[in-house]
């Protein structure tokens, strides 16, 4: 039977001042951008310094704080990039969010104590890709929001043993999360998004009416997150390292109380699992 | 004679025959990357009867493989890299994930690895590290229209397969496009761009190309294309309509 602490609530943080109360709303553990290393605007990453000084009091709460590596890097920048994971990896982080499969292998090669985690636009697909990253040492796969339902229970039914993660909350994207190339707008508001935008179906130059969203749209997990627990996944990521503390704080009490409630009902996981598996 | 590569949207087996009785040819590459109906008319049964065409002209086989290679079509990609390696002669596999490039260089000994040019993040920036990734996993070449990327990789012992053309999209995705907006899919359909999404604020327009939206191929400049494959060592891969 699955118990509390065996399912993760992984929160963002784009401020060290967010830390705290985050973790009152219910997070496990906690995600940061490393500055300059991170596929986000830098005004919502942590640099290495705010890292460490946030390190003693999230280790107070007996929490987690994830490093997000995940932009392309610059040659030039490898071996500064190296520098801060030892630095960061000495000062007790407890892993490296990683999108690169070269920087993933050397990321695995340096740090001696965090773990490594493949990010979300890795381009994980397959069961191989996750029994060559477990062979590289990565601790834990963050499903790709291309996949779909059965994609990954075949991934998680036949790579052995690997901790998955998953977007409980917050954007997904219809198209492809890897390689859109949609413009992303940004504004003082945030990010207008051409996904979002309305279209019209046109053909032959002639419209023909409204056409079907193309556009992201939130997800939202609740109760339906022992359907993905009784699949192999433990932990479960709310996006929006950039949006407001409000935003961020109202999605992990979504989060935290659907683990509450799948920890309550956990002998009802199984009858769940019916049309994904057949178990005993 | 530097023999060419070819690549094209769609196969038949007329198109296949004449590549393959041309001199200069010395390559073919086939697979649609997102959906074998929109490059193929009868989809994965004339890829592979259209593979076997290029193995026995002598030609080298490129395999495109899916850009998402899943536990939906996996065995699949194994059924047809099975059939490609039974003929015993050095093919090809374009890979775009390591899941895949790992299972090819484990299982399909005389199947060789490159990497695609749709591998790519988002950004398009391959770190040093990446590159060196590709050749500690067996890769011996890489596909690219980037000419920064030629020299890198030969530095790197890789070889360059060249792109005269570079594939340009708005977005991507698991579902087709067209079935999705009609309810129809027809391949003929699918590749005539009939069908296009335009922003009500006018902002985007884009084609509707199946599982691909505003697909388009756009030539490098003759000159500069020539420049790089007289003054580097590489593949020329050519895009034929």
């Amino acid at each position: 039977m699955v118990k509390a602490d065996e399912i993760e609530v992984l929160a963002p943080c784009g401020r060290p001042c967010d830390i705290m109360p985050v973790i009152d709303a219910g997070a496990d553990a906690i995600y940061v951008g490393l500055s300059g290393y991170s596929a986000r605007p830098k005004s919502s990453d942590f640099t290495a310094e705010e890292i460490c000084e946030s390190l003693p009091k999230i280790k107070a709460q007996n929490k987690k704080l994830y490093v997000a590596v995940n932009a392309n890097v610059e040659n030039e920048y490898i071996s500064d990039l190296c520098e801060k994971a030892k630095t960061l990896d000495k000062a007790g982080v407890d892993a490296f969010i990683v999108s690169d499969y070269g920087l993933i292998d050397l990321m695995c090669k340096t740090v001696k104590n965090a773990s490594v985690h493949s990010s979300t636009i890795s381009g994980t697909y397959n069961y191989e890709d996750v029994k060559l990253l477990k062979s590289m040492g990565v601790k834990r796969v963050i499903l790709s929001t291309d996949l779909f339902v059965d994609e990954i229970s075949d991934i998680i039914d036949n790579a052995g043993d690997m901790e998955y993660e998953m977007v409980a909350n917050g954007g997904i994207c219809f198209n492809s999360n890897r390689q859109c190339l949609l413009p992303h707008v940004g504004s003082n508001e945030g990010y207008t998004v051409f996904c979002q935008k309305e279209y019209d179906l046109i053909k032959d130059g002639q419209v023909l009416g409204r056409a079907k969203r193309i556009g992201s749209v939130a997800c939202h997990m609740h109760r339906d997150m022992g359907l993905y627990v009784g699949m192999g996944i433990s932990s479960f990521k709310i996006e929006g390292r950039t949006n407001n503390i409000d935003y961020v704080l109202k999605r992990v009490k979504s989060v935290a109380e659907s683990k509450r409630f799948v920890v309550e009902h956990a002998d009802e996981i199984a009858g769940m699992m019916h049309y994904v598996r057949r178990q005993g | 004679m530097n023999k060419i590569t070819v690549r094209s949207n769609t196969y038949d087996l007329s198109k296949v025959q004449s590549l393959i009785a041309r001199e200069d040819v010395g390559g073919v590459v086939l697979g649609d990357i997102l959906c074998p109906k929109k490059m193929f008319d009868g989809g994965i049964a004339t890829q592979i009867l259209l593979a076997e065409k290029v193995l026995n002209s002598g030609k080298t086989l490129y395999y495109q493989a899916p850009l998402y290679v899943t536990g939906r079509n996996l065995d699949g990609v194994k059924d047809v890299l099975a059939m490609i390696n039974g003929y015993g002669k050095t093919s090809y596999a374009v890979v775009q994930d390591f899941g895949t490039a790992s299972l090819v260089g484990r299982e399909y000994k005389n199947v060789k690895l490159v990497w695609g040019v749709m591998g790519r993040v988002r950004e398009h920036k391959y770190t040093d590290e990446f590159l060196k990734f590709l050749k500690s996993n067996g890769f011996v070449g890489m596909e690219t229209c980037d000419r920064t990327l030629v020299e890198r990789l030969i530095g790197l012992g890789l070889k360059p397969y060249y792109d005269d053309s570079r594939i340009i999209y708005r977005s991507l995705g698991r579902t087709c496009y067209l079935k999705y907006q009609t309810g129809i899919c027809d391949p003929v359909l699918c590749r005539s761009g009939r069908y296009c999404l335009r922003a009500t604020d006018g902002a985007i327009e884009m084609s509707v190309n199946g599982f691909i939206l505003g697909e388009k191929l756009e030539k490098i400049p003759a000159a500069e294309y020539d420049e790089v494959c007289e003054k580097f060592d590489v593949e020329r891969v050519v895009f034929v309509d």
